[in-house]
């Protein structure tokens, strides 16, 4: 150590004068604060956020899920629970039941990779906290969006490449950049959707 | 809904302005069960006014002054500290004074897995906590194991402790934390957690 | 008893969709040739080569085996002075069960070596903890694991798992859901052994001892770590660590899910610089496989380890200067390590945890902004780094705090096992990006930082100078550019087909199909892989059978043996040293008890 580092003072005075830098510097520039004043402010989280989970549906309204199992094989959580029904009409398969448990989700995202008919979506919602455990096993009914459901709002779903077999309701369509900034097309979606039963 | 863009010439972290809670489409989250036949007191007689009001200033109190004790083992403890440092700021709620001590804490946030090892050691926490005590389980491994359906992992604190808020994630967001938080806050002030 | 339903393994009733071949490593003939040469250099009866590995590996007789440590160790010209690993593999099949496996690493030579001894159930072997300290928790933890005892170990008794606990968890005949209750009554108490050299002194001392527990729910132990201290007034005379109060059960759970499921509990092992888990998982299963990801993804994953390298120091000093009362530095970190996380969110969808690497790639190609953000994170770091420096590098009562503080010496630093920063700080220049090379760190230019006297202020400065050298990387990293081309092999057997393929083609959906149902099954064999992560040498040694379910995860914890010269380390001095000491060391619970 130095004659001055051996005095205390110096460096104890120096290091007050640069917190006090900090702090008239910011005292002048509250805009450019880095804290995010939630909820009045919210951070955008990017368009890959992994967040709830939501089953998109056809054109017809009809979900796009076909049972496959696929998405509870690849889940590592196993929190998912799926019961495969038969459409009379059709003859195509369709789940009867199909639940995600919140608790148990890592949000790994590997049901979305896995899924063969670009059926199950991830969301940028991250305000999931819940009073009842209960709550937590989100069934069909909060998890099935209407075929007109905003982009906005979509997070992780799969880019492996371009979605063409169901046009780009919800995807980002052949070599369209991903975006990183703000979403100008945030039309919130329908709370009824994502009130938990 | 028109979206205003703030400018964060420093930060590559985009950002939105939003709306207040209870104000735009967060408002059927946040609305709770219950509450439309919530009991507001206005058709109260004067002798139980003074001590329904007195109930509301003492709930309001507790909502704003949550001293949280971070009861933090894994991951979610260090989206814990984000949420406590300065990018999100918890001290704007009153709930920054972090107390590692039960005895001077009101809120336990489990945060990360709790095996069976420290079980107990959450137990006895929680006991040492003076009433009027409140818990949220952070994440995917303290509100259910996770993905860890193993042989040294409890599955879900509720087999130790009640639990007031659940939070869902691995780890979740610090604002996904902070949305619990604050969701309890509301509920304290309303009166719907009673306790002591 | 616990009432936890069973839910263990996915459940697949089929045949088991095999992968007969055999691993032949890409290292075999080099391995085999080094290891005759070790052969003949010791000159040992008890040896038996095993050809084929990547490593060269011996078969040691179960009664010499503290012989061959020893002559391994002593060695004039091999000096495997640095013990990397000690951990068993259960075989429930042959008749002797057990591989006992030891990994040993020459730092005079850079090269390693591997020895397995084959137990059968009941038999024991000797403590090697006389050759090389470190061992000493690594049997521990094998006879936690596997009930193999350990003739003559000083302290054997159960580590990860608690007192209550009935059976050995990671033999294959243990079912991986059935839990355990530990009641208040169960509870050991912990005498910690009096240091040598303060024996004598007991009746000279003016006080009278007392045992200090901290933890495990202390702030400075960060959650999960408990110290049990006999103090003489303020001196602390004997310390025993006690841990295994965030033991997951990565290894049993790896065990019970596939090969691309593993990874995201590999993000939670090290969950301050999850990528390099990811790097080190993947990086060895695309061995077994004989696959190499495609440069862009090369890239990507330097760059991301990097900047998770440095978000792990930030958040070591950041913590570890808030132990020692210095809040103001904690926030200036952490918020360019938001902005890091920022950066790994954008690309991954997850904040802390991406799990953004899959074997054979990357998950999904990186946003098109990716590397004009990187840049703006590298030109805004050093400010914050300068800044805490600043403020406590000089401050006679930051130094007077750190300095001759939990001092290891290089002879115990390397005996007990260290890796990484705490290695480097007692001045040994051990960097496995230098040593063994990987993703092409070769072709920077940047050098490894080492400090002198291994105490806790070296820590600092180590670490300090780790996150200008890892800028100094990613700066040449992002001038580079990230190669054009694909960030997923093209091989179906490995990676999930594009999604438009899937939708649109019927051999594309088979694949997919197949990929997810019967997963991805390396061939038969085993192989060790290593990468430096924040905090030393993250290795991850793998046993296939051949079906989609790894048969043996083992990830080399670099915080485990770095938390059992603790005690040793603050032996003789105060409690605010520990605590200062504790935090310089960065032990991750998740990684140490995995």
């Amino acid at each position: 150590m130095t004659f001055s580092e051996r005095l205390y003072l110096p460096q104890v005075i120096g290091g007050m004068f640069r917190t006090l830098k900090h702090l008239t510097k910011n005292l002048f520039n509250i805009k450019g604060l880095p804290t995010i004043s939630y909820p009045e402010v919210k951070r955008v989280y990017s368009e890959r956020f992994r967040g709830r989970h939501i089953l998109t549906s056809r054109e017809d309204g009809t979900t796009r899920c076909v049972a496959c199992y696929m998405c509870s094989t690849a889940c590592p959580a196993e929190c998912i629970t799926i019961e495969a029904g038969e459409d009379q009409r059709t003859r195509e398969k369709f789940p009867v039941r199909y639940d995600i448990d919140l608790l148990r989700c890592v949000f790994c995202g590997y049901c979305v990779d896995a899924c063969p008919e670009d059926a199950i979506y991830m969301t940028r919602d991250y305000e999931m906290a819940i009073d009842t455990r209960a709550r937590a096993v989100v069934g069909l009914r909060d998890l099935v969006v209407p075929p007109n459901f905003p982009v906005g709002p979509m997070g992780w779903r799969p880019y492996y490449g371009a979605i063409e077999k169901h046009g780009t309701a919800g995807g980002t369509g052949i070599g369209q950049p991903l975006r990183t900034a703000p979403y100008e097309d945030d039309a919130p979606p329908n709370p009824d959707l994502y009130r938990g039963a | 809904m028109p979206v205003q863009k703030i400018d964060t010439p420093n930060s590559i972290i985009p950002r939105k302005a939003g709306v207040a809670p209870g104000e735009g489409p967060e408002k059927g989250l946040i609305t709770l069960p219950g509450e439309a036949a919530r009991d507001t007191g206005d058709d109260l007689g004067g002798a139980t006014y003074l001590t329904t009001k007195l109930d509301q200033v003492v709930n309001w109190a507790r909502g704003n002054s949550l001293w949280p004790l971070p009861f933090g083992t894994a991951c979610c403890a260090i989206e814990f500290m984000s949420m406590v440092s300065s990018h999100y700021d918890i001290s704007r709620f009153g709930a920054e004074v972090v107390r590692f001590s039960p005895r001077q804490a009101d809120l336990m946030i489990v945060a990360g897995t709790i095996v069976d090892k420290i079980a107990p050691v959450l137990k006895t926490i929680y006991d040492q906590m003076p009433e009027p005590k409140y818990v949220i389980a952070m994440g995917a491994c303290a509100t259910s194991g996770g993905f860890y359906r193993a042989y040294h992992v409890v599955q879900g604190i509720d087999e130790i402790v009640p639990v007031d808020m659940w939070v869902p994630g691995c780890p979740p967001t610090p604002d996904g934390l902070m949305y619990a938080i604050l969701k309890l806050k509301e509920k304290i002030e309303r009166g719907e957690i009673r306790r002591g | 008893m616990s009432t936890l339903t069973k839910l263990s393994a996915i459940p697949y009733t089929g045949p088991a969709p095999t992968n007969r071949n055999v691993y032949t490593p890409t290292e075999a003939p080099a391995a085999d040739a080094r290891g005759e040469a070790i052969l003949a250099a010791l000159n040992l009866s008890a040896l038996t080569q095993e050809r084929g590995q990547d490593l060269p590996t011996f078969i040691v007789d179960r009664a010499e085996i503290i012989n061959v440590l020893r002559a391994l160790h002593d060695h004039a010209s091999l000096q495997f002075t640095l013990p990397l690993e000690l951990f068993a593999v259960d075989y429930p099949n042959r008749e002797q069960r057990f591989d006992v496996v030891y990994q040993l690493y020459s730092l005079a030579n850079n090269e390693r070596v591997r020895l397995k001894v084959r137990l059968a159930d009941g038999e024991t072997l000797a403590t090697s903890s006389g050759v090389y300290q470190a061992y000493d928790w690594f049997e521990r933890e094998i006879f936690d694991m596997f009930g193999i005892r350990f003739d003559g170990h000083p302290n054997l008794r159960r580590i990860l798992t608690h007192e209550n606990f009935q059976g050995h968890a990671l033999r294959k005949d243990y079912d991986p859901a059935q839990r355990w209750l530990l009641t208040d009554a169960g509870i050991a108490t912990i005498h910690p052994k009096i240091a040598p050299q303060f024996v004598q002194e007991e009746e000279d001392s003016d006080f009278e001892r007392v045992t200090l527990n901290l933890g495990p729910s202390h702030p400075a132990t960060h959650g999960t770590l408990r110290i049990v201290t006999t103090l003489d007034g303020e001196t602390i005379v004997g310390a025993d660590c006690e841990i295994g109060y965030l033991h997951r059960c990565f290894e049993k759970m790896s065990e019970t899910h596939t090969y691309q499921q593993v990874i995201p509990y590999t993000d939670r092992l090290n969950y301050c610089s999850a990528i390099i888990n990811n790097v080190g998982y993947c990086m060895t299963v695309e061995k077994m496989l004989g696959v190499t990801a495609p440069e862009r993804a090369q890239h990507v994953r330097l760059i991301l380890s990097e900047f998770y390298r440095i978000s792990d120091h930030i958040i070591c000093i950041g913590t570890n200067l808030v132990d020692m009362g210095a809040l103001t530095n904690f926030w200036w970190l952490f918020q360019p390590r938001e902005e890091i996380i920022a950066l790994a969110e954008s690309c991954s969808g997850a904040r802390l945890l991406p799990s953004y690497l899959r074997i054979g790639g990357l998950a999904v190609d990186v946003p098109s902004d990716f590397l004009a953000n990187a840049q703006r994170i590298v030109n805004m770091l050093p400010r914050y780094i300068d800044d805490v420096e600043a403020l406590v590098m000089k401050n006679r009562i930051f130094r007077d705090r750190v300095e001759g503080v939990g001092v290891i010496s290089r002879e115990d630093a390397i005996n007990f096992g260290f890796t990484g920063p705490c290695l480097r700080a007692t001045g040994v220049p051990f960097d496995v990006r230098k040593s063994n090379p990987y993703l092409g760190y070769e072709t920077y230019d940047w050098d490894v930082p080492v400090a002198e006297g291994g105490d806790t202020f070296a820590r600092f400065l180590v670490r300090f100078e780790e996150m200008r050298q890892s800028l100094r990387i990613l700066q040449q990293a992002i001038d580079r550019g990230l190669p054009p081309g694909p960030v997923m092999v093209d091989n179906p057997y490995v990676a999930l087909p594009p999604k438009a393929k899937v939708y649109n083609e019927m051999e594309s959906l088979i694949y997919h199909f197949k990929l997810i149902m019967h997963g991805i099954q390396p061939p038969v064999g085993e192989a060790y892989f290593q990468v430096e992560g924040g905090n030393g040498e993250v290795g991850f040694y793998i046993v296939s059978d051949g079906t989609k379910h790894p048969y043996r995860v083992r990830a080399r914890p670099p915080c485990f043996p770095i938390f059992e010269a603790y005690s040793k380390m603050i032996t003789g001095q105060t409690i605010p040293d520990a605590i200062a000491a504790l935090g310089s060391l960065n032990i991750i619970a998740g990684e140490l008890d995995r």
